[in-house]
């Protein structure tokens, strides 16, 4: 039943899965309490924009895919501190720009290169020994940088004004959290891709706040979810024959589903029987 | 635009306080976004030559195709090919300027078998009715993919190019109707394809020499290209990395190749430059299989660019491997 670890690449695809499934599930925490879930998907099809950049060029793509993710998070940040434009719409602008650029680059490429699909949907069975290491490497700077500035983070989640009046440097620790994201968000694109990152980046965190109060809980809650989604996920997709990332958002989205229904934070009301979210 | 009652300079409704490093690699960063396509366009911009008039216009689907029509043709053809055997023949994007060869052509010749789909609307949009549509594949035995697994075209796999008999048969169709439209170079015509089919009669002869003397003939094909292939040189498919190409293997299918060439001592595997993966390196870190760079189609590889050379290559690079 278990054969299927005596495989190389079966053990990395784990492996890797894992660590994507840790990293995102700690960012996600912030992404969730901070409603960044759309500047999470903006930045992903950014990301997509950087990868298809360098499959024209034959660079690696990972790397492009940084700089395009942490050029769109800087350039969205840029329209809404500077020109004063509303967020979503900020987001909304240059998540299609990106995205047009991605598709002028792909018509330009002299042929289809079917590795592509595997960038959009995930195509974690082909990650080798060297993505591991630069995912275990950005999920260790990226764990690194939550512990170090955890409560920085945390009064930043909870108050954002108080924590400015407090004397935090707030839009620094801001632009510092969205590169955060923008980082994960290319480690994980191996894993899921592009289309389905941003699910992994909420669903996990989601799936805790449905089940507690406590910050310390919901990152430990927050990181069960999210590897219990990817590690069941890769199985499921082993025996079932189907697609690796979809398997993973979907076991994600159901224990989502499953914490909202058996929340303790909805309960009726003792008295009046209506639904008290607390 | 407008103004804002803020301290500070204000210019065009930016309030240009203290920027950021940051914020100043992300504004060089979105100029550099505006800047691409508007290079690029400039750049890419260039003019295509006008065809030579009074030589019969053949547009091919491939470029094994282009080079026998050229064989046969000679200066009494103008060939040109849609695929410059970069792209794949199965996931080929039809460009706008495929429409205006097809609208000017006389004969287009064409592998058939249901490989070219891709082109009928554009045939049927090209609005040329008087367009010799010539196939390949028509009076060839086909067969199905490699270990009797049916071909999703219930007509059978496409890939008869790539055995130079069933090549003949492809030349002989080109050849009758050239004959129709331009009757007046039959002989030529004839002439020309005798000699090039004693050629290729001679290379299967030479090159299947080099195989019958492999003591392990087996590979791993990387799409279902080469039955008509490995059946004329006697080479034995044992399996396929990608029956649907484009499509890459679930964890369950590449842990079944894995097995197979573990078990069954499979000591090549082949990749195509059309269909770039990252299975092959895998498989090969994870079992020590050889990896023999193989084309169906000319134009991919430095120095192969017409059919007597695709052929001679592919074989010398399976047999090179199988040593």
């Amino acid at each position: 039943m278990f054969d299927l670890l005596h495989y190389g690449f079966m053990q990395r695809a784990l492996l890797g899965s894992f660590l994507v499934g840790t990293v995102c599930s700690f960012i996600g925490v912030y992404v969730v309490l901070r409603g960044m879930a759309f500047m999470g998907d903006g930045i992903a099809h950014a990301s997509f924009g950087g990868v298809t950049l360098g499959f024209l060029l034959g660079i690696n793509p990972l790397f492009t895919a940084i700089v395009f993710a942490l050029g769109t998070a800087g350039l969205i940040q840029f329209a809404q501190r500077r020109a004063r434009i509303r967020l979503d719409t900020a987001i909304g602008i240059f998540f299609s720009f990106t995205m047009a650029l991605a598709i002028l680059f792909i018509g330009l490429m002299r042929s289809y290169d079917a590795r592509l699909y595997g960038y959009l949907f995930g195509n974690v069975l082909g990650m080798s020994s060297g993505n591991l290491v630069l995912t275990a490497a950005l999920a260790v700077v990226v764990t690194a940088a939550i512990a170090l500035l955890f409560k920085e983070f945390k009064f930043l989640a909870f108050d954002e004004e108080a924590a400015r009046a407090a004397g935090l440097p707030t839009p620094l620790l801001s632009t510092l959290l969205l590169l955060l994201v923008a980082l994960t968000i290319v480690v994980s694109i191996k894993a899921v891709g592009i289309i389905l990152v941003a699910s992994l980046l909420v669903a996990p965190a989601a799936t805790a706040y449905q089940l507690t109060n406590r910050f310390g809980t919901m990152f430990f809650l927050s990181w069960l979810a999210g590897v219990v989604s990817c590690l069941s996920g890769m199985f499921i997709s082993y025996w079932l024959n189907i697609p690796s990332g979809a398997s993973i958002v979907l076991v994600a989205t159901l224990l989502f589903a499953l914490a909202a229904v058996f929340s303790p934070k909805r309960r009726p009301c003792k008295v009046c029987g209506a639904e008290i979210a607390k | 635009m407008t103004k804002f009652q803020f301290q500070g300079r204000v210019v065009w409704g930016m309030d240009l306080g203290f920027w950021t490093l940051f914020e100043l690699w992300a504004l060089g960063f979105g100029l550099f976004g505006i800047l691409t396509p508007a290079l690029i366009l400039l750049f890419t911009s260039c003019s295509r030559p006008a065809p030579e008039k009074a030589r019969i216009h053949i547009v091919t689907t491939l470029g094994v195709l282009a080079d026998w029509a050229r064989q046969v043709g000679g200066d009494r053809v103008q060939v040109t090919s849609l695929l410059t055997g970069l792209e794949g023949e199965h996931t080929y994007e039809v460009k706008p300027e495929d429409t205006r060869l097809i609208a000017r052509a006389g004969i287009l010749f064409r592998v058939g078998l249901g490989l070219e789909d891709w082109l009928n609307p554009v045939i049927q949009n090209a609005g040329n009715p008087r367009l010799v549509i010539v196939e390949a594949s028509a009076n060839v035995p086909t067969l199905q993919d490699a270990n009797g697994r049916e071909h999703q075209n219930p007509l059978g796999n496409p890939h008869v190019w790539l055995d130079p008999k069933l090549a003949e048969i492809g030349i002989e169709n080109l050849v009758a109707a050239l004959v129709r439209v331009d009757p007046t170079g039959e002989s030529l015509y004839r002439t020309r394809a005798r000699a090039y089919s004693l050629r290729l009669d001679s290379l299967t002869q030479a090159l299947t020499a080099l195989v019958v003397e492999l003591p392990d003939c087996r590979f791993i094909a990387f799409h279902e290209a080469w039955p008509y292939f490995a059946e004329r040189f006697g080479f034995q498919i044992a399996a396929s990395v990608e029956p649907v190409p484009g499509h890459e293997p679930s964890a369950r299918e590449i842990a079944r190749l894995t097995d197979l060439i573990r078990t069954q001592g499979i000591r090549v595997i082949g990749s195509e430059p059309q269909l770039p993966s990252d299975i092959t390196t895998m498989l090969t870190r994870e079992t020590g299989v050889r990896v023999a760079i193989l084309t169906p189609l000319t134009g991919a590889i430095h120095g192969v660019d017409d059919y007597v050379s695709l052929i001679r290559y592919n074989i010398e690079t399976l047999v090179s491997a199988l040593q």
